[in-house]
């Protein structure tokens, strides 16, 4: 407390400025949102229209709000709302992205509820409570390089997302698939924090862009560090990464996913089928690249450093077998929701690879572009192929691949729509998930030609091969659509609904054919000056002016060039 | 290293050793009074599955909230009169986004003890194999 008044006598108490808050704007208005969900039902009712409305109108302000943001973070990234922890909060071009990524999942997802279960929903109030609360969990997920900063975000996704997934209270299967998540949740979030506390024990700092430089000393003199501090070391960052590995559910955490995929309100589903794994392989990438970026500034760079090597290792085996895994086990589904939940393991795979080629630092701006586009993508596909399956089962009451026999006949626009989404999934021309795959193949490609290890090969034909594994699953569902056929009555599809998903396939068909160019020059908007000036250097414009002179050196107006 | 090695194993050997011992000296006389609850004699009464009312929990949930926010309230309350505005506004902010939470919570009800049961059934009597289990422990033991 003494210290804290002397602080107050020499003016060093940190309050954020006007300026700062004006970067965190997005997120404020999602909490306003939030409040106004809370109040607003007091006095205008509970019902799903006043609900939608009060929605609506807080993700215009937040789409508005995010384009003021961009533009003023559009030359390089800004960090700040921290005293001199610095990184606690980066607003940045890719972090503008992700918000609007979310934005937009957000919009599918409310058609999707609106032509579902809106009509006779009795909590629509809370349900979006709950959504935007993990959503806004997700955008901090993404726009953060402090670790404490980074768990909290972790845990306001997860917890909303526990919730939701029972949140319809007389589904028994929902409860079970919650109290899964829950317990599995918990466990990994508990195993994280032990990873992060390790990780400020040794360090004692929190700021990731800190301790990425610390670490990759480290790793270079492995001859000096005592096997006690390597020891320890390694079980933070596993530690750490069992809990980012849960959000992506990556092998070997990935249990939670077919369950709770399989219990959850279709809608609910769809959020985290897209949302939750893009959130949590952002913020890997994020740490991943910062690692990287300080390798570059040692002067080694990645082949030197063997360590570095090991967590690249890592990450590429994991994403490897989280690909095989999720292609393999979709094939005996018969339920399409856990078929879709394997498809999007083995998508969390692929996209996993980037991480691992990430650290080999030469294909960065690349590696970036490609989740862009690839996020983009499993949006537009996941959420049509997640709709067409909400729009069978609210026909017909389950979402056994039985009852898509002979869709084509029954709901031919719906059926074309879900087909173009499948064969999206697989990854054919020349759909938006070929270009997403080429990219990602592209990559993969660029790393190993510039690195010459045999194991990026490895991966490339890897990930080939298991698009190949992955074409007999999806066309089980064409096939059961198109060439079985039996004499079920035609549905009556909410039409809402087949505009939704038929929009999703348009798209997709275009970004495949038309707009292949201009996506490609979009998306270097995003993901240019994510770093400043040079690649992986994170600029901290803002303040503090009011520390002390021995705190400031190297700390106000700094730079940490990371590459 | 090797102190927290040699923690680790003679912690376990501990433990597992005497369990070991124990499981191997003691006369193993089995008696029903002895798998009752309490070795002090007390016969158990109903079934220990008890369903608590949900509204222990709503309740619960309600003061761990604001027992943490008193813990946050308290060190700002201290430097309060020093720091003066600056920690005025963040704390307003702070009390507004637990106070309108509490708001939502009074208008719907969850703060009102005695409420209609919302469609949920009542505490569930015990079960018939339940009852037998008890008679018959209640039988070894007179």
């Amino acid at each position: 407390m003494i210290n804290i008044l002397g602080q107050v006598a020499e003016g060093q108490i940190w309050q954020p400025t006007l300026t700062e808050l004006s970067y965190f704007a997005p997120e404020l208005v999602l909490v306003a949102t939030l409040l106004l969900l809370l109040i607003g039902p007091l006095i205008a009712g509970r019902g799903s229209g006043a609900t939608l409305v009060m929605v609506v109108v807080g993700m215009v302000a937040a789409v508005v709000a995010n384009l003021l943001v961009m533009n003023q973070v559009v030359t390089g990234p800004v960090s700040g709302l921290a005293p001199a922890a610095g990184h606690m909060l980066l607003v940045d071009n890719f972090s503008i992205f992700f918000k609007f990524f979310l934005l937009l999942f957000l919009l599918g997802v409310t058609v999707l509820w609106m032509v579902g279960s809106a009509a006779t929903e009795r909590n629509a109030p809370e349900f979006y409570i709950l959504l935007l609360g993990s959503m806004l969990g997700m955008s901090l997920m993404v726009s953060t390089m402090n670790l404490l900063l980074m768990v909290m975000a972790i845990e306001l996704a997860s917890l909303p997302s526990y919730a939701l997934v029972a949140f319809d209270k007389r589904n028994r299967p929902g409860a079970e698939a919650a109290i899964k998540y829950v317990i599995f949740g918990g466990t990994c979030a508990a195993i994280m924090m032990y990873g992060v506390s390790l990780l400020f024990g040794v360090f004692g700092t929190l700021d990731f862009t800190r301790i990425a430089p610390q670490l990759v000393e480290i790793f270079e003199n492995l001859a000096q560090v005592p096997a006690s501090k390597l020891a320890l070391l390694g079980l933070a960052l596993l530690a750490m990464g069992a809990g980012i590995a849960f959000k992506i559910s990556a092998v070997p955490f990935h249990f939670w996913c077919p369950d709770v995929f399989q219990g959850a309100k279709i809608e609910v589903t769809t959020w985290l089928s897209v949302a939750s794994k893009a959130a949590g392989l952002c913020l890997l990438l994020r740490l991943l690249q910062v690692l990287a970026g300080s390798a570059h500034a040692s002067g080694h760079g990645f082949s030197a450093a063997f360590y570095l090597q090991v967590v690249t290792g890592v990450v590429a085996v994991v994403a490897a077998v989280t690909c095989l895994l999720g292609n393999l086990a979709a094939y005996r589904q018969q339920s399409v929701k856990r078929l879709l939940a394997y498809s999007s393991i083995a998508h969390a795979g692929y996209m996993l690879m980037l991480g691992a080629i990430v650290l080999t630092g030469d294909v960065t701006q690349l590696v970036w572009q490609t989740v862009v586009i690839y996020l983009v993508m499993y949006l537009l596909m996941n959420l049509g192929a997640f709709g067409a399956t909400a729009l069978v089962i609210g026909q017909t009451g389950s979402d056994q691949l039985e009852n898509f026999t002979g869709l084509g006949r029954r709901a031919p626009a719906l059926a074309a729509g879900l087909a173009i989404c499948l064969f999206s999934l697989v990854g054919i021309p020349p759909l938006g998930g070929f270009i997403a795959k080429w990219w990602l193949l592209w990559a993969l490609g660029q790393a190993a030609m510039q690195q010459m290890h045999w194991w990026l090969w490895a991966l490339l034909l890897w990930a080939s091969f298991n698009t190949l594994l992955s074409l007999f699953y999806y066309l089980r569902v064409i096939r059961q659509m198109y060439l079985v056929n039996d004499d079920r009555p035609g549905l009556k599809v909410p039409a809402g609904g087949v505009v939704l998903i038929n929009v999703c396939a348009l798209l997709l068909l275009l970004s495949g054919t038309l707009l292949v160019n201009p996506i490609r020059q979009k998306v270097g908007r995003y993901t240019d000056h994510i770093f400043g000036q040079s690649p992986a250097s994170i600029v901290q414009v803002n303040q503090p002016q009011n520390i002390s002179g021995n705190q400031l050196d190297g700390r106000s107006r700094e730079r940490i060039d990371t590459q | 290293m090797y102190g927290l090695m040699l923690i680790l194993v003679v912690g376990f050997l501990m433990a597992f050793v005497v369990l070991v011992i124990g499981k191997l000296v003691r006369p193993a006389v089995s008696h029903p009074e002895k798998d009752t609850p309490y070795e002090c004699g007390e016969p158990p009464v109903g079934s220990s599955w008890v369903q608590y009312d949900l509204r222990f929990y709503t309740v619960a949930l309600v003061f761990i909230v604001f027992d943490v926010e008193i813990v946050l309230l308290w060190p700002w309350a201290v430097v309060y009169k020093e720091i003066g505005l600056a920690a005025f506004w963040p704390f307003l902010i702070f009390f507004l986004l637990i106070a309108i939470p509490f708001i939502y919570e009074w208008k719907c009800g969850y703060l009102e003890w005695v409420r209609g049961s919302g469609g949920q059934a009542d505490e569930p009597p015990v079960t018939s194999t339940e009852s037998r289990r008890l008679s018959a422990t209640a039988k070894a033991m007179s």
